[in-house]
């Protein structure tokens, strides 16, 4: 797959006409948490987020307030088809955060990581994080991940996440 | 690596499994027997004999590394890159070269780009090392005092760093 350089500008939008605009600081994230994939024994791993996302591809996540319930369920319910190693996967719910606590990630006061709106046809509520500098060394990709981890600790239901919605 | 005497004068188990490797990893004859995840992984290849001491630990490691490298085709994600078989090889090359002594176990996990990855993170210390069939791993570390690490391009061959050494057995 061609290595393409991804927009990293946090106030335009990726698919103008499609997107509902640049993701706020106030917007809640979503992302969808299964186990043995994401988390086990009730800690998420490093793999659950790849190196390869952070630089190239996104992190996906899902704008609460852009995107339906039944997406989700639909996402997860995709997921959880498939066994793993002779067992069924399980959902973990989805972990929430918001937007601002990507972005005000920061090491010597540089900001790490940027929340790029990148809706599709599909998912107009698609958004992706990416590195803030996608030029870095592995290592240095490796401890910025582990600073973005913790925020998918907090996980809720499908139901909880979606409630008075 | 330490010479036992104790697994030489041990017969091998099946016919051809003589000594080897282990995708990648020197086995003790005796272990062949108990092991069939990684009875099925064996390759004839250089011996080299661990201390008794070495298995409990690093064992587990090997056949975790054994069974996710068995993953049926129809049990993958559809979308995520496979890690390359060079990548198993190259993790089971690490791992043999862990310390018996070693306090807490890694978790042993694939990324959805191909990594092998393993994360240990207990008792306030963080380590987040993986191999993508390079020849080498990169790894970043850090202890409960805030110190950090980072570590590119290390090949899989070399003794393992000091610094993660000294986190793993203290």
């Amino acid at each position: 797959m061609p290595c393409q350089t991804p927009h990293l500008d946090e106030v335009t939008t990726a698919t103008p006409g499609i997107s509902p605009g640049p993701v706020r600081d106030d917007e809640s994230l979503l992302r969808d948490m299964i186990n043995p994939d994401h988390v086990v024994d009730g800690k998420v791993r490093s793999a659950a987020i790849s190196l390869r996302d952070l630089k190239e591809r996104g992190f996906s996540v899902n704008r609460l307030d852009h995107v339906t319930r039944g997406f989700v369920e639909r996402t997860i319910g995709q997921r959880l088809a498939r066994p793993f190693q002779g067992a069924n996967r399980v959902s973990e719910g989805v972990a929430i955060f918001a937007a601002q606590a990507v972005r005000e990630i920061r090491d010597n006061g540089k900001q790490m990581f940027v929340v790029i709106d990148t809706a599709t046809e599909s998912n107009t509520g698609h958004a992706s994080i990416y590195l803030s500098d996608i030029r870095v060394n592995e290592s240095r990709a490796r401890g910025m991940r582990s600073r973005l981890l913790p925020l998918l600790e907090n996980r809720l239901s499908v139901a909880e996440a979606f409630a008075g919605r | 690596m330490t010479t036992s005497a104790f697994t030489s004068s041990i017969a091998p188990p099946g016919a051809g499994l003589d000594s080897g490797r282990l995708i990648g990893v020197s086995m003790p004859r005796a272990i062949h027997t108990s092991m069939p995840l990684a009875q099925s992984l064996y390759q004839p290849g250089t011996r080299t004999i661990q201390p008794i001491t070495w298995e409990p630990v690093i064992l587990p490691l090997l056949e975790r590394l054994a069974e996710l490298r068995s993953t049926p085709v129809c049990d993958r994600w559809p979308d995520a890159d496979w890690p390359f078989e060079a990548a198993f090889q190259d993790a089971g090359k690490f791992t043999e070269r862990l310390p018996g002594s070693m306090r807490v176990r890694p978790h042993i996990s694939l990324a959805d780009d191909g990594e092998v990855n393993f994360s240990w993170s207990q008792d306030a210390i963080q380590i987040d090392l993986g191999f993508y069939g390079t020849g080498t791993f990169s790894f970043f570390a850090r202890d409960s005092s805030g110190n950090e690490w980072f570590g590119d391009d290390i090949p899989v061959q070399s003794p393992l760093p000091a610094e993660l050494r000294i986190l793993l057995v203290r």
